[in-house]
């Protein structure tokens, strides 16, 4: 056969030639099969009430540390002046009986009745996004961690700023500087997620650019999995301060990822590589993050929340609550979410609701933008004040560790 | 109301979305079981479809996510493992076709579709939407929630890789001869 009769023309006049394959079933056996499986119920679908357990250390502890953040984040999106000051108190009485089990907490955990049976906060949910205005005495620490099934989950710690002037002697430090420091003290296999920092190789920055030196078996790139948890892990744990990772081997020359065949000079941290929207992502031990979905990116705000509405996997879980139809205009800087009927948050979980909240606010703030709900009952709720534009969160997913 | 949408969505589409689907996974019955599926969602969310897109577009959207959590489960299945499954750098392949579906391909044809199988995910995708079911560079991109831009360059690389692969094939075959 010569070589030319895989031409490109040649292919697509091939391809075309394919045949068209039917269906040979009627169409009444089809709809019977619909109809046996109940697909045509006009019932609206049921509020399900999602495993949030996802507890693994002293429940009771972590309850007490939790209500104590509750109430420092409760004061601060009430209007008071006071910032997380996350004094180590609170970290202290969540450490003395049990140093390994009560390191870490996250917000969601005080909705599982078997933690709060005492403090009766259960129809209280709590946000777990961030903001610029919260970061007084505090630093950010961000870090995609390696979840379940190997994609990275954006996760949010905030740091006192002694702590970190104790171990790095500034408390401005550079991002990179602050990864160096507190990535290898993380837990993650008692944060509930597998072992994956401190990255492999070598790191170091050159102003707004980030290189990693690879080192010969570095062994991101052994399936699509794991390179997948690679750039994740890189955009969840830079993009905010650098915008791009130049990637060499030991030589200082051009990686070749083996598995995608592909070479890769440098990966893009910010841009439209990284406009996702964000769905409901459950470990699992139960835990509950909010993730993009397998890293799938849009070209505008509108398509991101319209794809919230319609794409289904087995893994990420659209955050739009059941039944609820909206539609989206994006002006400028801000994006305006209009419910189609009236919604009232407190008719549904308050978990479920929090969650489709912040899982638009970060899509919108994924495009940079600001997001505006019309058409809520509420005025106030959890900290939100939905009669004007929500302040843009900076991370998401909050978590409670003690350095 | 859901039964009138099945309806008309079954006399518009039906046989395209089988078609689209018999060439993802290679099988009758797991397409068939799959184009259940696909109505099966519809029919749940088809109150959230706004016409924003066209409702072709919006369906083969659906038909692509089903598919895509077929090929996740099969690994899982297969592998043992639950890892995550990037469907644009995985590679969707198919059982091989039984003899009765490859008679009807002539040789060429057939070599092409099972090189297809060695593409990537993306690839994959791409040329079966752009040449089998025939869609526009615009209406792929709106299925796939991509730019155009990258479906177009998606098309080129894949259209490469396959005759790589395909000439590869021959250099093979000739250097046994």
């Amino acid at each position: 056969m010569k070589k030319e009769r895989w031409d490109e023309e040649n292919l697509e006049q091939l391809l075309k030639q394919a045949p068209k394959v039917t269906d040979h079933r009627t169409k009444d056996e089809i709809f019977n099969r619909l109809k046996d499986d109940g697909a045509f119920n006009e019932q609206p679908p049921q509020i399900q009430q999602p495993n949030q357990k996802g507890i693994r250390w002293a429940p009771l502890l972590v309850s007490i540390a939790s209500l104590f953040i509750i109430v420092l984040i409760g004061a601060q999106f009430l209007g008071n002046d006071q910032s997380i000051s996350m004094e180590q108190n609170t970290f202290d009485m969540a450490t003395t009986e049990s140093e390994e089990s009560a390191k870490m907490s996250r917000t969601e955990d005080v909705s599982d009745p078997s933690t709060i049976s005492n403090f009766s906060l259960d129809a209280q949910a709590e946000q777990t996004l961030i903001y610029e205005s919260q970061l007084e005495g505090v630093t950010l620490f961000k870090i995609g961690l390696a979840g379940d099934d190997a994609e990275s989950v954006p996760v949010s710690i905030l740091i006192p700023n002694e702590v970190v002037v104790d171990k790095l002697g500034t408390d401005n430090p550079t991002t990179l500087e602050l990864y160096k420091t507190f990535s290898p003290l993380l837990d993650e296999q008692m944060m509930g997620f597998n072992e994956y920092h401190p990255l492999k190789g070598e790191l170091r920055e050159e102003g707004d650019r980030l290189i990693h030196t690879l080192p010969d078996d570095h062994g991101y790139d052994t399936s699509s999995a794991t390179l997948s948890n690679y750039f994740g892990s890189l955009v969840d744990t830079f993009g905010n301060s650098y915008e791009e990772v130049q990637i060499e081997d030991a030589k200082g020359e051009v990686v070749y990822f083996d598995y995608v065949g592909e070479t890769a000079q440098s990966f893009q941290l910010k841009g439209e590589q990284t406009q996702y929207n964000y769905f409901m992502y459950q470990m699992r031990d139960g835990a509950v993050y909010s993730s993009p979905n397998f890293r799938m990116t849009f070209p505008n705000v509108t398509e991101a929340i319209d794809n919230m509405t319609t794409e289904a996997n087995d893994i990420y879980r659209t955050v739009i609550l059941p039944g609820i139809s909206l539609k989206v205009e994006d002006e400028g800087d801000i994006v305006t979410v209009t419910f189609e009927q009236a919604l009232d948050l407190e008719q549904y979980d308050a978990a479920q609701a929090m969650r489709m909240i912040e899982g638009l606010i970060l899509t919108a703030a994924s495009f940079d933008k600001q997001i505006k709900f019309e058409k809520i009952v509420q005025e106030n709720w959890s900290g939100f004040d939905f009669t004007k534009p929500l302040e843009k969160p900076i991370a998401g997913n909050l978590l409670f560790y003690n350095f | 109301m859901q039964q009138s949408i099945f309806h008309r969505l079954y006399d518009m589409y039906h046989q395209d979305v089988f078609n689209f689907l018999f060439y993802l996974v290679k099988n009758r019955t797991a397409a068939e079981d799959l184009s259940h599926e696909v109505y099966v969602r519809v029919l749940k969310s088809y109150e959230r479809f706004e016409g924003k897109s066209s409702e072709k577009t919006w369906l083969f959207s659906i038909a692509k996510n089903v598919a895509i959590d077929y090929f996740r489960k099969k690994q899982v299945r297969d592998k043992h493992a639950f890892t995550a499954f990037d469907w644009e750098t995985e590679q969707l392949v198919s059982p091989v076709p039984s003899p009765e579906q490859s008679m009807e391909l002539n040789d060429e044809l057939s070599r092409l579709l099972l090189a297809l199988e060695r593409c990537s995910g993306d690839q994959k995708m791409v040329i079966i939407m752009r040449y089998l079911q025939e869609l526009t560079i615009q209406e792929t991109a709106d299925i796939l929630g991509w730019t155009t831009g990258k479906v177009k360059t998606t098309q080129h690389r894949a259209l490469k890789n396959l005759r790589q692969l395909l000439e590869a094939q021959d250099g093979k075959e000739a250097n046994s001869l």
